[in-house]
């Protein structure tokens, strides 16, 4: 029973860090999937959410920390709002530029601007702390529900230490309900609106922005709601990821973990498809994790097996994508799934 | 034929991480009647793996010596071993791997201090103890542990302030500095100038570097122009070693100042002698540095470590082996194998008053502890005083040099003797 207790207590912190990465695909597949969008500074929109709701819903600025904004300590959803907001407003900044750009064009862009906000955050101490990041970030509800859940166990003290145990992770069993229900919030809305004209108008800019030109749309108007969009969503993300680390410092919002492994998620679970992108999230996190408990079965030393780990990793990746070339589920139609393509 | 291909891949994958989650687990719960597992977050890739194996070796060297002394509570001590990859996002599910899978109740690491804060609050809301060796940053003193984080390796400032000392003391006026913009770096060097500058010498230039550059062209330009009497290289030697070549190549001539993260065998050019050519041919002969470290019992340690594990300039080793022994202690003191416990009784194996004992004397000590004494443990890497915060306050900092192509400690100050000059 332990060991079930242990496994499920560590499947619920592996899916918030997945579930959190499935906001930033979700959001990512409204700009590529849906709208054609070569976005690849999530990291930049994921480091925005994240700093701004710290410092929205954070610990003011105490020892060690040389910020002189910031730390207002109010309640979380304000954060993720403001998360959210700022994005969201950091996408048009970002857009009026860049959009007028053609694909490739705006991936150099976009890549580049993601890493001059890390820089920022990391050169900008008065804003953001500088290197030393910014700490104690309070967790949802946790003193309320922590509290209730140590007081219980102190009152059961004869309770198997397994039940004690799965008792005791109730705070993550919590945030993990948060995090799933914004992501089932985020797909239905993202759903609807992707089958509504707005949506339509999207598809038809992804395939050919000419002929949506020609049909009267305002392609850029459009392009840059999309854009708008799917930075809100990549800035609540930010701010569930700060509150759930409880700590962020720049070198969090490195590309690789920031920004690529998103696209891995989105390309490997189905671009243009919402429930692609959620299990590709879960799929390539879990692939990133458990690709640690393969190569713990070889025989050989831990340095080299974390070596391997990593060639794994890239291994696994390749393999997913040679054998599903669009995806685990593949672009679902947008138009009717009664007609065969 | 898509759908079930499709459902057949998931199945397969979703199967696959259970499946080897499930065995990883069983596997170490069936040594778990006999073995108490400890674990170590060590970073084996990524920036900091030139660090990762050689701190972890001191810690599986506590162990050996644990287990030789007759282990604790009647059981051997285990080490489960896992990656950081030098980031905190993989730290943290590395560190709730071993928090929720093999349930250890304590866990050596994080080594960078970044990495230390990521992993401490999954680690300290599960009444999981966290020990680092090398989480230098002030950052890590006031983060909210309940009390679960504990670090053997002394604050920054100490450090910073023998190296502002010493460079005084060897005459140098102007100083450029170089650090890795992290915040072990940016700590170290903001200290440093604060210290040198007190005493009326002057940091021209504060250069920050990134670590994985191709090139550092840039930043070593700054360095040498106008030329200080000396450079202060903090860093680590992945960047940094490229940075000295850099600054060789554009004619420095000077003296180096180096911190902890340079100190170690991985530093280029040198301190190992070229096969051919002289000594004096070694740009960084001559220099000096600082580390935490001790004298006396570390030499002993060093002896054995290298008899294990072969030579390893690397730092914190001695930091790694008395977690270790601490944690140990900690258990036996408690007589249960909890985190809560061993948190309630580090400080009463480790901190004065109570019976001293030092390295060699792990099976005295581990008696002791059964029979309920207080114990004072001497360290390798220090006297390991806990104070209300987990941080140690007592300790040596080292300086070393690198004399004849290898590096030597020349001094041993205590902190006792840092904390008086910084009062005068």
């Amino acid at each position: 029973m332990d060991l079930i207790t242990g496994i499920l207590n560590y499947i619920v912190f592996f899916s918030i860090t997945a579930g959190i990465y499935a906001i930033l695909a979700l959001g990512l597949n409204i700009q590529w999937g849906y709208t054609g969008l070569f976005n690849i500074g999530i990291a930049g929109f994921f480091a925005i959410g994240a700093y701004t709701s710290a410092l929205i819903a954070g610990p003011p600025p105490g020892m060690i920390d040389w910020r002189i904004i910031g730390g207002y300590e109010l309640p979380f959803i304000l954060g993720i709002l403001g998360g959210a907001v700022a994005a969201g407003i950091a996408a048009v900044v970002i857009s009026l530029p860049t959009l007028r750009l053609k694909e490739d064009y705006l991936a150099i862009s976009t890549v580049g601007i993601a890493e001059a906000i890390r820089l920022i955050a990391k050169q900008e101490s008065w804003l953001t702390n500088g290197v030393w990041g910014i700490n104690n970030i309070p967790a949802p509800m946790y003193e309320p529900i922590n509290g209730g859940i140590k007081g219980f166990l102190n009152a059961h003290p004869n309770l198997p230490q397994w039940l004690e145990r799965l008792i005791g992770n109730g705070y993550n069993w919590f945030f993990l309900l948060l995090v799933i229900l914004f992501l089932t919030v985020s797909y239905f809305a993202i759903e609807r609106i992707i089958r509504s004209p707005w949506g339509r108008a999207l598809a038809a800019i992804r395939e050919d922005e000419t002929v949506a030109l020609v049909s009267g749309k305002n392609v850029f108007g459009f392009k840059m709601q999309s854009m708008v969009l799917g930075a809100m969503l990549m800035g609540a993300g930010g701010s569930f990821y700060a509150h759930f680390a409880m700590s962020i410092g720049p070198n969090d919002f490195k590309p690789l973990l920031g920004t690529f492994i998103v696209w891995v998620m989105l390309i490997a679970g189905g671009s243009g498809n919402n429930k692609g992108a959620i299990l590709g999230a879960f799929t390539i996190w879990g692939i990133w994790a458990g690709s640690d408990f393969l190569v713990n079965l070889l025989p050989i030393s831990d340095a080299r097996t974390a070596a391997l780990r990593v060639i794994v990793i890239g291994l696994l990746l390749e393999v997913i994508l040679l054998t599903r070339p669009k995806g685990l589920l593949g672009e679902e139609k947008g138009i009717s799934k009664l007609i065969e393509k | 034929m898509k759908r079930s291909l499709f459902t057949s891949i998931s199945l397969l994958l979703v199967g696959l991480f259970i499946f080897a989650t499930t065995l990883s687990s069983v596997d170490s719960t069936c040594h778990g009647a006999e073995k108490i597992e400890i674990g170590s977050l060590m970073a084996l890739t990524g920036g900091l793996a030139p660090y990762g194996p050689p701190i972890k070796d001191g810690s599986a060297l506590a162990i050996k010596h644990i287990n030789e002394a007759g282990g604790v509570l009647g059981k051997e001590l285990e080490l489960v071993i896992k990656d950081t990859q030098s980031e905190r996002g993989p730290a943290r599910d590395a560190a709730s791997k071993l928090v929720n899978l093999t349930g250890v109740p304590a866990i050596i690491g994080a080594l960078s201090s970044g990495s230390t804060i990521g992993v401490s609050t999954v680690t300290s809301s599960k009444d999981v103890v966290l020990i680092s060796p090398s989480a230098t940053s002030a950052l890590v003193r006031n983060v909210q542990d309940n009390d679960y984080t504990f670090r053997t390796v002394l604050g920054d400032r100490f450090q910073s302030f023998v190296l502002a000392r010493l460079a005084g003391n060897l005459g140098y006026k102007n100083i450029n500095i170089i650090y890795v913009n992290n915040p072990y770096g940016k700590g170290l060097a903001t200290f440093f100038k604060d210290y040198f500058e007190e005493k009326g010498g002057k940091v021209n230039a504060m250069v920050p570097y990134k670590v994985g550059l191709p090139s550092y062209g840039g930043e070593a330009s700054k360095l040498v122009n106008p030329t200080p009497d000396a450079i202060l290289t903090i860093g680590y030697p992945t960047g940094g070693n490229k940075l000295l070549q850099k600054i060789i190549e554009l004619g420095y001539e000077g003296s180096y100042l180096f911190t902890d993260g340079m100190k170690g065998e991985g530093v280029q050019p040198g301190p190992a002698c070229p096969t051919e050519g002289k000594p004096s041919e070694q740009y960084i002969e001559g220099s000096f540095g600082t580390a935490p470290s001790v004298p006396g019992a570390a030499e002993s340690f060093e002896k054995d470590y290298n008899a294990a594990y072969g030579a390893s300039a690397v730092p914190f080793k001695a930091q790694a082996y008395d977690a270790t022994v601490v944690i140990a202690l900690a258990m036996q003191y408690a007589g249960e194998a909890s985190g809560s416990a061993i948190k309630d009784n580090l400080r009463t194996v480790a901190n004065a008053p109570g019976v001293e004992v030092g390295y060699g004397e792990l099976e005295k000590a581990l008696k002791l502890a059964k029979e309920g004494k207080d114990i004072n443990w001497q360290g390798v890497s220090g006297p390991i005083e806990f104070d209300k915060r987990g941080d140690v306050q007592a300790g040596t900092i080292s300086v070393w040099g690198v004399q004849d192509c290898e590096v030597k400690s020349v001094w041993f100050i205590p902190t006792s003797r840092i904390l008086e000059l910084m009062k005068e």
